[in-house]
């Protein structure tokens, strides 16, 4: 085990939002091929903790770990701040994030989107960003739409595209917040589908969602949030399948 | 070029306003517009660049001096900015005397100075807006990305902000075009200094102003459509797809 | 303190006639804009090609352009329909172009263009239900505009009216170039008489940033009245 580090490690991380402590002490390890899934109620800082890993907020308290590095924290007039921005920067190129609301670039072409990040930060030559930029395009269904702007495509097509954006970094781990939240329903299966056999091949994933399905088919390892809390976590199959807490059968009761 | 010469004698001929001689008037008054509206929104295009940035600081001390010019330059008359950096060169003690004076003596170059200072407050707070409503997600998704604050600042922000800012830069260009005008107050043969001339000397107001009117009129349709074209190129990534 | 040199009580002058040829333009302006809005808003062909050429135009020329057109044109235009009506009729009548009626209906004129836009995108902004409301309960053509569609339109047009009102203020310094003695023609005379230009500048600079900042208090206040109703919950 020594000899392959952790892709992703954080302990006991703690945010405060002004007097309101959202994270109360959460951990989690992802080693490699693992599909780590969080669930809970809105609020329960399923979200927030997700940010909290590339650092899109800085926790109050804990420790980060990206392929066994530490990321060095100092204390600021304005709370505590990551001690160097530059480990940070260079982190962050490891995991990559698929957002709710796509979060693509407007002003560039899918195409550009995606080799943006490989490009400027990882400083590969453009060629080769741009022939694996196809492939990945490609891969998720999108090969003629390279060179349509955002805007032009409707929101399963966006999202599919952040995801190639997000696999054209090769990132260690990929960060997936609430990616169907924002779709209508009859777009989330194709980007489903896209998540699904990412999966498959391997790839390590922090995913939170509302996709029940998808938690139980695909993750190794489901966490049910409370209130900034770990209120149940293990095997999908023990947390969806036997809920213990009242909570927890309450939240996966049928809505309707 | 000397066929065009005679057609153009045989149309003015029996005109005794607009002789070859006026509209050479006019026409190296609209060169002299040209010149100061074009060097001015030029230098004051890369100096707000900078001052839009620095406008947005979260340091104070970057930020207010930044505040404060823009707004004593946007909140005054032109024409008391010209009159301030015109007299306040030329009464500056022993600056006649000096080497400086060859440049400044001529009101081209203070115009240009008061012209570019005008323009430059506007287009910061321009671009400022344009930067300010930059979608935080974009942001976010640079950031989640691993740029940095400059590289996201380089290929991010500003590239959106530019479009987004173009429709009200071309007012601003237009609204240089317009207040370019007042340079004729201190002696620029300009286009409105070859008109107040023509009409000083033939006491011909409709003639000369009219005519000049038009050829304003003129630019502004140029310039109008020249940023209804990139708009249309450079803004096609908001619109909808067709069908 | 500083030295004026005794130009003190001229400035004072010269800013109320500033003052004053702002004020009295504005509502030229506002007159012509809500004119030029409902000509360029109505169905006949002729009253929105007349509204269009006058906004293009306007919009299109230089202000300065403009006023001189109107001053040195305007006593000539004149003088040949008095001469006309002398020579016609045998009426004798003079009349001389003043420099600050000139102002205001130069200026008024100019900003009636810019103020049509303005009216005619918030008259647009105006929910049509809020009229047909208005009409569903009987109330006539007219009481519909007073009492629903300019107090509605009113709420999206003041920040326009604001930024027109600040670019018109502006732009009444003009006037000091076909003669007007307003506070900048004053400090121009000032300044080189006394070789001090950045006294005079300086003090001319500042009562017009006193005056746009009082004025965006003005109408910070103005839309907030027109605002009730419209502030979310929070």
């Amino acid at each position: 085990m020594a000899d392959t580090p952790i892709p992703l490690e954080v302990r006991n991380i703690t945010k405060r939002f002004g007097d309101t402590e959202v994270l109360k002490g959460l951990s989690l390890k992802a080693h490699k091929g693992d599909v780590i899934t969080l669930i809970g109620a809105s609020g329960s800082g399923k979200s927030t903790f997700l940010r909290c890993m590339n650092l899109l907020e800085q926790p109050d308290e804990g420790e980060v770990f990206v392929h066994g590095e530490e990321i060095r924290f100092k204390q600021t007039k304005h709370g505590r701040e990551p001690a160097d921005w530059k480990q940070v920067v260079r982190m962050r190129a490891k995991l990559s994030m698929v957002f709710q609301s796509f979060n693509l670039w407007a002003h560039m072409t899918l195409l550009e989107n995606v080799i943006e990040a490989p490009v400027h930060v990882l400083g590969k030559p453009r060629k080769e960003a741009i022939a694996h930029a196809r492939q990945l395009l490609e891969r998720v269904g999108l090969g003629e739409h390279a060179d349509y702007y955002p805007a032009q495509m409707s929101g399963g097509q966006q999202q599919r595209g952040a995801i190639a954006r997000a696999l054209a970094m090769d990132p260690e781990v990929m960060l997936f917040d609430e990616p169907t939240s924002a779709l209508d329903p009859e777009l989330v299966g194709d980007v489903l589908k896209v998540m699904r056999d990412l999966a498959k091949e391997g790839r390590t994933m922090i995913v939170v969602t509302h996709e029940m399905a998808f938690a139980r088919d695909v993750s190794s390892e489901v966490i049910y949030l409370h209130q900034g809390r770990v209120e149940e976590a293990g095997p999908p199959q023990d947390v969806l399948g036997n809920p213990r807490s009242e909570r927890l059968k309450q939240f996966l009761a049928p809505k309707h | 070029m000397e066929a065009l010469m005679t057609w153009l004698e045989a149309q003015l001929a029996d005109n005794s306003i607009f002789t070859l001689q006026t509209l050479g008037y006019y026409g190296e008054g609209l060169v002299t517009t040209v010149q100061l509206v074009f060097l001015s929104l030029i230098i004051g295009l890369v100096m707000a660049v900078p001052l839009a940035i620095g406008r947005g600081s979260k340091h104070r001390w970057v930020s207010l001096p930044i505040f404060l010019y823009c707004y004593v330059f946007r909140g005054t008359p032109l024409l008391v900015q010209l009159y301030l950096i015109y007299y306040g060169v030329v009464f500056v003690d022993g600056i006649q005397e000096t080497w400086l004076w060859v440049i400044l003596e001529k009101p081209f170059v203070p115009a240009l100075i008061a012209f570019t200072l005008n323009t430059a407050a506007y287009t910061t707070e321009i671009f400022r807006g344009a930067i300010k409503s930059t979608a935080r997600g974009e942001i976010e998704a640079a950031r989640a990305y691993g740029m940095s604050r400059g590289l996201m600042l380089r290929r991010i922000v500003l590239p959106s902000a530019f479009r987004r800012a173009l429709p009200a830069y071309g007012n601003e260009v237009i609204f240089m075009l317009h207040a370019s005008a007042i340079a004729s107050v201190v002696t620029i043969m300009d286009l409105t200094g070859a008109a107040r001339f023509v009409y000083a000397r033939y006491y011909a107001p409709f003639d000369a102003f009219l005519f000049v009117a038009a050829i304003y009129l003129c630019l502004t349709f140029a310039i109008l459509y020249l940023f209804r074209y990139l708009e249309r190129r450079l803004l096609a990534h908001l619109k909808p797809a067709s069908g | 303190m500083i030295d004026l040199h005794g130009y003190g009580p001229r400035l004072a002058e010269g800013a109320l006639i500033t003052i004053e040829l702002a004020l009295l333009s504005l509502v030229l302006a506002i007159v012509l804009g809500l004119l030029t809005a409902s000509a360029k808003m109505s169905r006949s062909r002729v009253a929105h090609g007349i509204g269009t050429l006058y906004t293009t135009v306007i919009r299109g020329v230089p202000d300065l352009v403009l006023m001189m057109l109107m001053f040195f044109g305007g006593q000539i235009g004149i003088n040949m329909v008095t001469d006309q009506l002398y020579e016609r009729f045998g009426w004798d009548i003079f009349v001389n172009v003043n420099a600050f009626v000139a102002g205001v209906i130069t200026i008024g004129l100019i900003f009636g263009a810019y103020m049509g836009e303005t009216f005619r995108g918030a008259f647009l902004a105006v929910d049509s239900g809020q009229i047909e409301a208005g009409r569903a309960y009987g109330m006539n053509h007219w009481l519909v505009f007073r009492r629903i569609r300019f107090p509605q339109m009113m709420r999206h047009a003041i920040p326009g009216l604001s930024n027109n009102w600040m670019v018109l203020l502006k732009t009444t310094a003009l006037v000091s170039v076909i003669g007007l003695t307003d506070m900048v023609r004053v400090a121009a005379e000032a300044s080189k008489a006394t070789r001090e230009p950045f006294t005079f500048m300086i003090i001319v600079a500042a009562v017009y940033l006193l005056i746009a900042t009082v004025s965006e208090w003005g109408f910070a206040r103005l839309q907030k009245r027109y605002d009730v109703g419209y502030r979310e919950a929070d």
